[in-house]
């Protein structure tokens, strides 16, 4: 008991220590740990008590400590504030279920946190320690220096009771003194907050009959005004822009400056914009990511042509069985084979069985009760993935069976040159082993066929009962679960399945020609054969459909920061404003989004759309005269270079215009 | 002319139809890489290579179409003043062999003998689907002046050899066009000989010779 308190201590005094080096997080972490120990330690005395509570000195002591530790916590939690990087629980890339463990974890999309900007050019606004907070510290530097002075003390002296006084005395009058310039600074603060207030209403209309979103640009507009309070260069920002309003470099300069400031109430909202467009792109781009990691050089084994592998270790086979070196071994290492991997399977079922009647208890919980889209999603994609894991169990019963027949037929004709009694037993041994796992499989495929009937049943009622874009969102995580699903076991599936899906292009294609491909071969699943043409124009529908709502999210949340913009600096609102304050917003929204956004390009074969597009919206008059004085005047090295490439790819894009119809199109009229 | 400081600037298209796997054999050859799950062009379509070739550096500027076959926008702004060309068929696909005659035609028609052809038979670990016969194929490419390869950017088999022996072909054409042209006016050729010391004070002149 006693060293478990000196062992406690000693963590505080670090803390404490930490704590007054401002070092914010680890002080956290450690006042959390002496509260941890402080609790088992107390824990652990009930115990040794034989479960009676006993209430000493000394634990009167520790729940003091305690308690004192959990308020050093509390403050330290605001002062590392909300939702910095690094608070947050981060999933790192290690946690996304890579494609080896297909029935673990690989449970709904992980959406990982943007990557945090680059720190160096940003900064925040240093806030001032509240009288209390200051108080408190002082206090604790009080308690080390006089716990200091107890130890080198004698404990019997009769000095250290007095001494004890004159802390408490002290202590108590920090407190009473910082509490009354709390107050202060509070009436002070709410003086200014009806100033604002009043501020902010002048701007705005009177609050009754205000919309939902004046209401808040209002609110807004408030935090603005409250923030520029302590920030001394936002008012000079203000003056200068007062006086010259119409400098293009000035306006950009300060929006910069203000984006740049990571606690500013209006890169905190732009923040918030970016991060929902974030968490609607990721869904669509998190297939391609791993696709695009899986680029790697020497080609992997697992990507070679999974026929090689099969028709190789076929021919090893029958190798050994014609020059008979050992017939029993080639008889029965498949089977053995075989047996093994359905065994694997038996147990694999067993987990995706347990994960899928979850899921569809979820499912059925989440349509009943809640609205949250990105839940819904992600049970959604749930779900599919308990059938797409059913499917693809399928392709691989089919397979063990088709080669477990192929091995034993073939044993069967070998064997039957030279039939001796031995290979005889082996045979029928065999026979009987196959018919048993036969049986086993057929039992298994009927359970699967059982349980991905009920999955697509619900499914479907809970498609019926979430149209629109919850239902886009269910869609598209299907699609994206199944190519998964599928390419991650093409070589272990079925040769001709593997051979349709090379043959074909295009992922929506491949996906779901496999996927009828397999089903022809396993007639017991008529839901899955009506349903995958249907779900192929769906989700690219779907798709569509949430592209567009993307883009259309784009437009609003800009107009909104716009309309903020325009809010907070009224010099703002000009067309040449507007222009300059469009093009910094954009190139902070944007900046970590890119990456996402170019994973949705389907490459450079979407150049030439993409150009076409930007050509014919920018409706530059003299596009065509400029691009030929380019060609005629550029350097002959530039022409043959990248920049060459681009030039010849807007040129492109100009005569596809010209030659069609687009211009008629786009017309106004 | 120093043969030392020589530098080679070439300009490759690559032409066929789509899915052919242009990309691929190019993404192969610059960086390496292959993707079995890629669909369409993935990356950048224009990528450089530099090599050096019997002591000489090549600067190779591949020009990799950006979907335009899709939209019949292929124009001859695409590939003018190029001196290497790159005609991709798929082994598989007889129709992919009939566009790549096409380009033949078109290439030689704007761009003359002067342009090195390569004829490229992609693919070939689907050797079992062999739609185009090699005889054909070889015999086609004697025809009109081309090379022709047998190439798999799956398994990247033939690149290296293909974008090689293309060097050396250009390499050798700009030699012989080059004592053509020195006498002649410094007009706009094809190739591009650079020296370095002149290099950054033409580039800074900016203006067509």
């Amino acid at each position: 008991m006693e060293q478990a308190l000196s062992s406690v201590m000693r963590n505080i005094v670090d803390a404490q220590r930490l704590d007054d080096e401002d070092r914010n997080k680890e002080a956290y972490l450690r006042y959390l740990e002496c509260i941890l120990g402080i609790a088992s330690n107390l824990l652990q005395s009930i115990r040794d008590a034989g479960g009676s509570v006993l209430i000493t000195k000394e634990i009167q002591k520790q729940v003091r400590l305690a308690q004192q530790c959990i308020e050093r916590v509390a403050v330290l939690m605001d002062k590392i504030g909300l939702g910095q990087p690094g608070t947050v629980m981060i999933p790192s890339e290690a946690q996304i279920p890579d494609e080896g463990t297909p029935f673990k974890s690989r449970s709904f999309i992980i959406v990982p946190p943007l990557s945090p900007e680059p720190s160096a050019n940003t900064f925040s606004r240093v806030r001032n320690r509240t009288p209390m907070e200051i108080a408190y510290q002082r206090n604790q530097q009080l308690m080390a220096a006089y716990r200091e002075r107890m130890t080198r003390m004698n404990k019997r002296d009769p000095g250290a009771a007095s001494l004890s006084l004159t802390l408490q005395r002290k202590m108590a009058e920090n407190l009473a003194i910082a509490r009354k310039q709390e107050m202060a600074l509070a009436k002070k603060m709410q003086e200014r907050q009806e100033r604002l207030e009043a501020e902010a209403a002048k701007r705005f209309t009177a609050p009754i009959g205000m919309s939902e979103e004046e209401q808040e640009q209002r609110h807004i507009y408030k935090k603005i005004l409250e923030y520029e309070q302590d920030a001394k260069w936002l008012q000079e920002w203000r003056t200068k822009l007062e006086s010259n309003s119409q400098e293009p470099e000035l306006i950009c300069r300060l929006i910069q400056d203000i984006l740049r400031c990571t606690d500013h109430p209006l890169t905190v909202m732009l923040k918030i914009y970016r991060e929902k467009i974030y968490e609607k792109l990721y869904p669509l781009v998190a297939n391609k990511k791993q696709k695009l990691s899986a680029i790697i050089v020497p080609l992997p084994e697992s990507l070679w042509p999974p026929e090689f592998c099969y028709s190789d270790n076929f021919v090893a086979q029958k190798n050994i069985a014609t020059s008979e070196i050992n017939p029993q071994f080639s008889f029965e290492t498949p089977l053995f084979d075989d047996l093994s991997m359905s065994l694997e399977n038996e147990r694999r079922d067993e987990d995706a069985d347990q994960s899928a009647s979850d899921n569809v208890t979820k499912v059925k919980d989440m349509t009943a009760a809640s609205n949250d889209s990105t839940g819904i999603e992600h049970i959604s994609s749930k779900s599919s993935l308990g059938s797409a894991a059913d499917l693809d169990r399928e392709t691989r019963t089919t397979f063990d069976k088709d080669e477990m027949k192929k091995e034993v037929d073939f044993d069967i004709s070998e064997n039957s040159q030279g039939i001796d009694g031995e290979n005889k037993k082996e045979l029928s041994d065999s026979m009987a082993q196959n018919k048993k796992l036969s049986q086993q499989l057929a039992y298994e495929q009927e359970r699967m066929a059982k349980m991905l009937h009920q999955v697509s049943q619900d499914y479907e009622k809970y498609n019926e009962e979430n149209m629109d874009d919850l239902f886009d969102d269910g869609e598209e995580n299907e699609y994206e679960d199944h190519e998964k699903q599928m390419l991650a076991h093409l070589p272990e599936s079925d040769q001709n399945t593997v051979s349709v899906s090379q043959t074909t292009i295009g992922p929506n294609s491949m996906v779901f020609r496999s996927l009828s491909g397999m089903v022809q071969e396993f007639p017991s699943l008529p839901s899955v054969v009506d349903d995958s043409s249907e779900i192929e124009t769906l989700s690219s529908q779907a798709y569509e459909r949430h592209l567009k709502n993307i883009s259309a999210d784009v437009h609003m949340y800009m107009e909104k920061m716009l309309v903020l913009f325009t809010i907070a600096y009224e010099q703002l609102d000009s067309p040449l404003g507007r222009d300059q304050c469009y093009a910094s917003l954009e190139e902070m929204f944007f900046k970590p989004l890119w990456k996402f956004l170019l994973m949705l390009f389907r490459g450079a074969d979407d150049l030439l759309p993409v150009m076409s597009y930007v050509v014919v919206k920018s409706q530059l008059p003299q596009l065509v005269s400029e691009c030929r004085a380019l060609s005629e005047f550029i350097h002959e090295g530039y022409l043959m270079g990248q920049e060459g490439y681009c030039l010849t790819t807007v040129e492109t894009a100009v005569s596809y215009i010209v030659t069609s119809d687009l211009p008629r199109l786009c017309s106004p009229n | 002319m120093a043969e030392a400081g020589r530098k080679y600037n070439f300009k490759i298209v690559l032409l066929g139809e789509g899915c052919v796997g242009k990309t691929s054999l190019v993404l192969r050859y610059v960086e390496n890489k292959f993707n079995d799950k890629h669909v369409t062009t993935l990356q950048a379509s224009f990528l450089n290579k530099k090599l050096n070739v019997g002591g000489k550096r090549v600067n190779l500027a591949i020009w990799d179409t950006a979907g335009q076959e899709r939209f019949h926008a292929l124009g001859p702004i695409y590939y003018r003043d190029s001196n290497g060309a790159i005609l991709v068929y798929d082994i598989t696909d007889e129709d992919s062999f009939q566009k790549v005659k096409n380009w033949v035609r078109e290439l030689r028609r704007m761009l003359g003998q002067d342009v090195c052809l390569c004829i490229v038979g992609n693919k070939t670990d689907l050797e079992k689907d062999r739609h185009v016969p090699v005889d054909e194929a070889e015999a086609y490419a004697g025809s009109v002046n081309a090379k022709h390869y047998h190439t798999s950017a799956k398994l990247n088999r033939g690149i290296e050899e293909l974008f090689l022996d293309l060097s050396k072909g250009m390499m050798e054409k700009s030699e012989s066009t080059l004592g053509r042209h020195h006498s002649g006016t410094g007009g706009r050729s094809g190739v591009v000989v650079v020296d370095d010391e002149q290099q950054s004070a033409r580039k800074s002149g900016g203006c067509c010779g």
